[in-house]
């Protein structure tokens, strides 16, 4: 495929600007990506590096441009909004595609797969479920669930932000196992993280590289890991689905092309990115910080966008979660 | 832990050639970027930020902690100079500091600021090499109902904010209250007061409204009697900080770091209170309280020591936690991640070489601004002799492009220009603006923490009263409110009378 590409654009090179090629000429300007957060967060820096090896690879500058603000809303609102023509590309994550559109009722400025064409996953940030063990006896994932039955509405969990997959994992689990808990949302993972160690909230589902080094120094306890199946930094921690079948709740991150993207240039990006995934160095860094490397088609990127969609709607309905 | 052995290994690292050359080169580019109106640490950082992605660890983050100091005196030099406060710490400076300029005194005022932040600087990094563990632990100490607590204490104690009336101040107070309010409630996620727009979910931003407020409002304000800046400009003079100024300022200073290296180690705007509350005591210790908000230095000498100190201090959870507590705190987070290095408890055991080279280039990067400032006073004072008509289209023009390039969003520019307009009708009606700045801070963290901790106490009011540290701090709260109240509204009701 990216052989195929490269041939492709070997030969409109050779041939001029014949009509047909014009679209595997792309890209002939500089091309920006969207990122709706702040920059120095992992959306960030997966883009940045994603920019350099595009930069390098399609001979035209990728700029990064960080559009923080309403959890990401401003700035995938804007890729919707521009021209689809493949100059303009967002790396958008879980919430900005799979519950906010949701969470956020008929008013909200886009849907996801009628506004935005996607061309790839590259990343699962893994959510751990940690536990303060100076608050909560249990030790593994079927002691925790007898212990919340046991003590209904007594502990508390903190997340990220109402909506974020923090919160939807948590709520996820009480409707899985039939528990309850008091949820308490943050501004952020590490605004919780303070009182997930001081013990103010005593459970959490939360991003590997946040957790990990309390859970090494033994402060806090992780019982399980919310990826479907157990991840690759430890493989002696059990998935939540091994116990609750079914349960994913985890983070990722895609990029994204407004609707009515060109499938020349998309297709064009999506084998640059998919070989740009695979490479070693890619894995390798990703892997250190926390992330899980994703090497994705369109077809299955936009699969893993409906059927999550589904599943949060769902959580976010039972849940009552919607603001009235 | 050997401290001198610590201090020795960190100052072998901070002083090789190249990261001093680092740190200067960030002091440096901190300094001149953030001199640019609206610029303040969190862009500047931001902008900055990728450049360090090739350096090694210990270098970047001495250049970014540069970067973070030089951005945050850029700052004040704004809000000194032309009653731009780039960030939300120098809006206190901007107070006194501004009519210093106004008097001539600009050159003071700067000097001021930079010894000030200079000897907190130095009293700070003391400070943390022998606390920093136990100061962490004190951190973890505040949970919500503390915070709750210390943000009543905070909005008390802004009331002594305001020089004029208790009651417009009381108004401005509330009004702030009111405008932090806008956005998406956290809780429920439902919008408010955003009139359905989008770019207000996520409320007003900080800087666009400081900067409207007070510098465009300002340049509204000056347009209408030009006469008057001229006369302002004319006399620029004064360098050097006579031996009566000196001697003002020693208590101030001292006072300022004790605050700001407390109150810097608490998580989400510690450091920004730290510089509030060190006005708030000077104001309330001064011989001559009237003295205040027309130019007197210890409202400069005092809070600028304050934010510096607390800059310092807001380090001790990020480096001992892995907790950041401000914007900057985690962009620095997020660059140390991308070195592949995850700050947290193991952090100062497994990276001795980086946590105390950073601690003691804390010291060197104060030492390099002072030498990189002072002698640029001259420089930046003699901006004010620019011809005004020339000198307010760059500033609305500077303005614009740092409120914009916080978060790329159009938005922002328009709400620092409505608030321009703004803060022009509070000036014609004597409305300070300070206290409506302080409750816009102080409004949504109260809040938050209000609802969190009744969430966390299942609805039970009463469990305030059982955590000693609430119990203590909403027990100083009352006492200030009588202490606060009661001279005032006599003092207050004696000016009326005289009218």
């Amino acid at each position: 495929m990216k052989l195929a590409s490269l041939a492709a654009a070997g030969l409109s090179f050779a041939l001029g600007t014949a009509p047909v090629l014009a679209d595997t000429a792309y890209p002939t300007k500089a091309v920006t990506i969207v990122v709706p957060f702040s920059a120095g967060g992992t959306a960030d820096i997966i883009a940045r590096m994603a920019a350099e090896n595009l930069q390098k690879k399609l001979g035209q500058p990728f700029v990064v441009e960080n559009i923080g603000g309403g959890g990401g809303v401003s700035g995938v609102e804007k890729v919707t909004k521009s021209a689809p023509d493949g100059y303009t590309l967002v790396l958008a994550s879980t919430s900005n595609l799979a519950v906010h559109p949701t969470l956020y009722g008929e008013k909200f400025p886009y849907q996801t797969l009628r506004d935005l064409k996607p061309i790839g996953q590259v990343s699962v940030v893994p959510n751990v479920l940690v536990i303060n063990p100076d608050k909560i006896p249990a030790r593994t994932v079927p002691d925790l669930i007898a212990y919340l039955k046991a003590n209904p509405d007594k502990v508390s969990f903190g997340s990220a932000g109402t909506g974020t997959t923090q919160h939807l994992a948590g709520e996820l689990f009480m409707q899985k196992t039939g528990t309850q808990m008091v949820h308490i949302p943050y501004k952020g993972s590490s605004a919780m993280l303070p009182d997930l160690l001081s013990g103010n909230v005593e459970l959490a589902f939360d991003n590997v590289p946040l957790l990990l080094p309390h859970v090494k120094s033994g402060k806090l306890v992780a019982l399980a890991v919310a990826t479907p199946e157990r991840e690759k930094f430890d493989k002696n921690l059990p998935a939540v689905a091994e116990f609750v079948p079914g349960f994913e709740a985890t983070a990722w991150h895609g990029f994204l092309a407004p609707a009515g993207t060109p499938d020349a240039v998309t297709d064009k990006l999506s084998a640059e990115i998919q070989a740009f995934m695979q490479q070693p160095e890619t894995i390798k860094k990703l892997e250190e910080l926390g992330i899980t490397p994703v090497s994705s088609t369109p077809a299955q990127f936009t699969d893993l966008i409906k059927s999550m969609t589904v599943q949060w709607k769902e959580v976010i309905e039972k849940g009552n979660i919607k603001p009235q | 832990m050997d401290l001198f052995s610590n201090l020795a290994l960190g100052f072998a690292t901070s002083l090789s050639v190249h990261n001093l050359a680092y740190c200067f080169v960030g002091a440096l580019f901190g300094t001149l970027i953030g001199v640019l109106p609206g610029l303040g640490p969190v862009a500047t950082i931001a902008m900055l930020l990728p450049i360090t992605f090739g350096l090694e660890p210990v270098s970047a983050l001495i250049m970014l902690a540069g970067i973070y100091y030089g951005a945050q005196y850029g700052g004040s030099t704004t809000a000194i100079l032309i009653n731009l406060p780039g960030e939300s710490t120098s809006v206190v400076t901007a107070i006194d500091g501004y009519q210093m300029a106004r008097k001539g005194k600009a050159g003071t005022a700067l000097a001021t600021a930079a010894l000030g932040s200079f000897f907190a600087g130095t009293i700070t990094t003391v400070f943390i090499a022998l606390f920093a563990p136990p100061l962490a632990r004190l951190a973890l100490e505040f949970g919500p109902p503390e915070y709750f607590a210390l943000m009543v204490l905070g909005l008390i104690a802004s009331i002594t904010l305001a020089s004029g009336s208790l009651m417009k101040a009381l108004a401005m107070i509330l009004l702030g209250l009111l405008l932090g309010l806008i956005g998406r409630d956290i809780y429920t996620t439902e919008a408010r007061f955003t009139f359905g727009l989008e770019n207000l979910s996520d409320g007003l931003q900080f800087v666009a409204l400081a900067m409207g407020i007070y510098g465009v409002g300002e340049i509204v304000r000056n347009l209408e009697t030009p006469e008057q800046r001229s006369v302002a400009v004319a006399k620029v003079g004064g360098l050097i900080l006579t031996r009566e100024e000196f001697r003002r300022i020693i208590a101030p200073v001292l006072r300022g770091t004790g605050i700001g290296s407390i109150l810097g180690i608490l998580p989400g705007g510690g450091a920004l209170l730290s510089s509030f509350a060190s006005y708030a005591v000077e104001k309330k210790l001064a011989r001559d309280p009237g003295e205040f908000g027309k130019g007197a230095i210890e409202g400069v000498a005092g809070p600028e020591s304050a934010n510096n100190a607390g800059a310092q201090s807001s380090f001790i959870p990020m480096l001992t936690l892995g907790i950041p507590s401000n914007p900057v705190m985690a962009l620095m987070v997020g660059a140390l991640i991308i070195h592949g290095i995850t700050p947290g408890p193991a952090f100062v055991a497994e990276k001795p070489q980086l946590f105390w080279g950073l601690i003691a280039s804390m010291w060197v990067g104060n030492l390099m601004l002072v030498v990189l400032n002072l002698p640029l006073i001259g420089i930046w004072v003699r901006l004010l002799t620019v011809p005004y008509r020339y000198l307010f289209p760059a500033i609305i023009v500077f303005s614009a492009i740092g409120v914009f390039s916080v978060n790329n969003n159009v938005a922002d520019v328009l709400v620092m220009a409505g608030m321009g307009v703004f803060g022009y009708v509070l000036y014609k009606l004597n409305c300070e603006p300070a206290p409506l700045l302080l409750g816009f801070i102080l409004g949504p963290m109260l809040e938050e923490n209000l609802r969190r901790s009744m969430l966390l106490f299942r609805g039970d009011a009463l469990q305030f009263f059982e955590r000693p540290l609430t119990a203590t701090l909403l027990g100083i709260a009352a006492v200030s409110l009588i202490v606060v109240l009661l001279p005032n509204v006599s003092r207050k009701r004696e000016v009326v009378f005289k009218e």
